[in-house]
């Protein structure tokens, strides 16, 4: 009898060893799908802790002041002499306006920067297969149904495959007629961003040999009427920027766009002015003065895709270019004379040249968070005095959240 | 228990890029294994949509833990035991294997001489196991198909050695009864 069932049971045995079902597309997407999440999580938490403690480091050192301090200047001696002789002789003059102190701007707001983020064609057609659905094929096993419930499961399962090949196929159809249509065209809108940033100034990057930043050209030698005297304090440079991509090729990418900026300092000395203020019968005011330059930029930048994880959850990319920037506004303000604004000559451009690195976290598929330090070169140039100006190589480094469209 | 040769390669070929969570490789190694998987969860479970979701569950559980494959042995023998363990802890979360009878209304069972199964096709006999009281069905499946011992058996479900063994007999006779009825008709 045990003879008996061991021959029964080998029989069983080779009838269902080898034997196979098939698999309703569906288990694979799940599977898939599944997968995906957990290397998400696993990826989320791999890179979003370091990654925002960078940020926070950055955000902590440009609020204390670390990265960005206002750079001094030394001012001209001679210019700071006259102005000490003016306002110790101007006896008429407000006892407040001569013991004025210095004191540092407050730092520019910072701002996000967006470097776009979507995926070419080329990158899509690379990642999403895995979610395409296999084709399905006919088990070589006997035919017969095990219930009519499984059998119109089974047609149910292959009605919805064969729907699924079709999306798949009209997918896989537009995809191909989008890259030839990108390889015909060159160029291709690829996407649009929203940008700011905060450029910090290097303090350890000196200039003139001897520690101290040499002075640009004077905002004395203008003809507002401003005379400068003593060191300036810079705020942080402060840049917003609209614009748009285009992809060249699937790691290659052309952007270019609209940026303003907003440059700030002040300084001690004293302004000309036309007329008798306070009735008295010195035509000077000497005190604390914010020189504000803002400027209206279009840049060309590349950009160069290096590293990207295959859920397109992080990215880094190196990318360099070049910025002209239009002085639209170039006015002085004289701190305790309120709405007492002088302008003084605009215009001109601003070069620049920058290289850079950037990182680019993905937290869903509209927010991002970065971390993107560059390097700028501002092309000496005939422009009103600034940070700029006086520090023509400045070390950037943008950190926040980005906004994808 | 061996995989078609080009099958056994092409999980080999593909195995170190799906250890590093490359998706197509995973897919070739989905591909190669699903049908078999899937027909084992169907012997298992008993119906299609809890065998689904076993298979599913057991596929996730292999790409997660594919690191800890060493190469010692098989793949699909590594791959076997996943899903068998997955449908077994499914099995035990239903609280289905605690059916059991009595060894000796099994053995009064066991009298006649066992029918021949080569007559039957892959879809009838799997209906049949399926039929089979969870249970009886578990203990036949891992004793019968994947040659467990009822000492490995009863470690395994947490029964003892005669209840394994009075499970078997119990799914032999249940089996037979239903072949012999089939061949009547």
């Amino acid at each position: 009898m045990q003879d008996n069932w061991q021959e029964f049971d080998r029989q069983i045995q080779s009838v269902l060893q080898d034997a196979g079902e098939k698999v309703p597309g569906r288990v694979w997407r799940a599977v898939s799908s599944r997968l995906d999440s957990a290397a998400s999580a696993a990826l989320w938490w791999r890179w979003a802790v370091p990654a925002f403690a960078a940020a926070a480091i950055v955000a902590v050192l440009f609020l204390t002041g670390t990265i960005g301090t206002p750079v001094s200047t030394s001012g001209d001696v001679d210019i700071l002499a006259e102005t000490e002789v003016i306002s110790s002789q101007d006896s008429t003059a407000p006892d407040y306006l001569a013991s004025l102190e210095l004191t540092e701007l407050e730092p520019a707001a910072e701002a996000g920067r967006k470097v776009e983020r979507r995926p070419s064609i080329r990158q899509i057609a690379v990642t999403e297969p895995a979610e395409l659905p296999e084709p399905v094929e006919e088990v070589s096993e006997e035919p017969a149904a095990i219930s009519d419930d499984s059998a119109a499961e089974e047609r149910k399962d292959a009605a919805t495959a064969e729907t699924y090949d079709a999306e798949a196929a009209a997918q896989w159809a537009r995809i191909e007629k989008e890259e030839n249509r990108h390889k015909s065209e060159g160029l291709k809108l690829r996407s649009m961003y929203a940008q700011g940033s905060v450029g910090g100034n290097d303090s350890n990057i000196k200039y003139g040999g001897n520690g101290i930043s040499q002075m640009a050209p004077g905002a004395g030698s203008s003809d507002s009427g401003i005379t400068e005297a003593g060191q300036s304090t810079y705020g942080v440079p402060f840049t917003l920027g609209l614009g748009v991509r285009f992809g060249v090729t699937d790691k290659l990418s052309i952007g270019t766009g609209l940026d303003y900026s907003l440059l700030t300092r002040s300084f001690v000395g004293s302004y000309a002015y036309p007329g008798s203020y306070y009735g008295g019968s010195a035509n000077s005011y000497s005190g604390h003065i914010i020189h504000t330059v803002q400027y209206l930029g279009v840049p060309v930048n590349v950009y160069y895709e290096l590293l990207q994880t295959r859920d397109d959850l992080m990215k880094v990319y190196a990318w360099g270019g070049v910025e002209a920037d239009y002085c639209i506004s170039n006015k002085y303000s004289l701190l305790t004379m309120v709405n007492t604004i002088v302008p003084d000559k605009a215009g001109g451009f601003q070069f620049s040249a920058a290289l850079g690195l950037g990182l680019e976290f993905k937290l869903n598929d509209f927010l991002g968070l970065y971390a993107d330090p560059s390097v700028r070169y501002f092309i000496p140039g005939n422009q009103p005095k600034s940070v700029r100006t006086d520090k023509p190589l400045m070390f950037n480094f943008d950190a926040g959240l980005r906004f994808n469209f | 228990m061996q995989l078609f040769e080009d099958k056994a390669h092409l999980i080999e070929r593909m195995l170190e890029k799906a250890k590093e969570g490359d998706r197509r490789a995973q897919k070739a190694i989905y591909d190669a294994l699903a049908e078999k998987m899937f027909a084992l969860c169907i012997r298992y479970m008993g119906d299609r949509e809890t065998a689904e979701d076993v298979l599913q569950d057991g596929f996730v559980t292999l790409f997660t833990k594919l690191d800890t494959y060493t190469g010692d042995g098989a793949f699909e023998g590594w791959a076997r035991k996943i899903f068998v363990n997955t449908a077994l802890m499914s099995l035990r979360k239903n609280d289905v294997l605690k059916e059991s009878e009595d060894v000796d209304s099994a053995r009064s069972m066991t009298s006649e001489t066992p029918s021949a199964v080569q007559d039957l096709g892959y879809k009838e006999l799997c209906r049949m196991i399926a039929e089979l009281p969870a249970g009886f069905r578990t203990v036949f499946n891992l004793y019968v198909v994947e040659g467990y011992s009822h000492q490995d058996i009863a470690e395994e479900l947490g029964i003892s050695v005669t209840t394994s063994r009075s499970q078997l007999l119990r799914a032999r006779a249940i089996l037979q009864a239903k072949i012999k009825e089939r061949e009547k008709n």
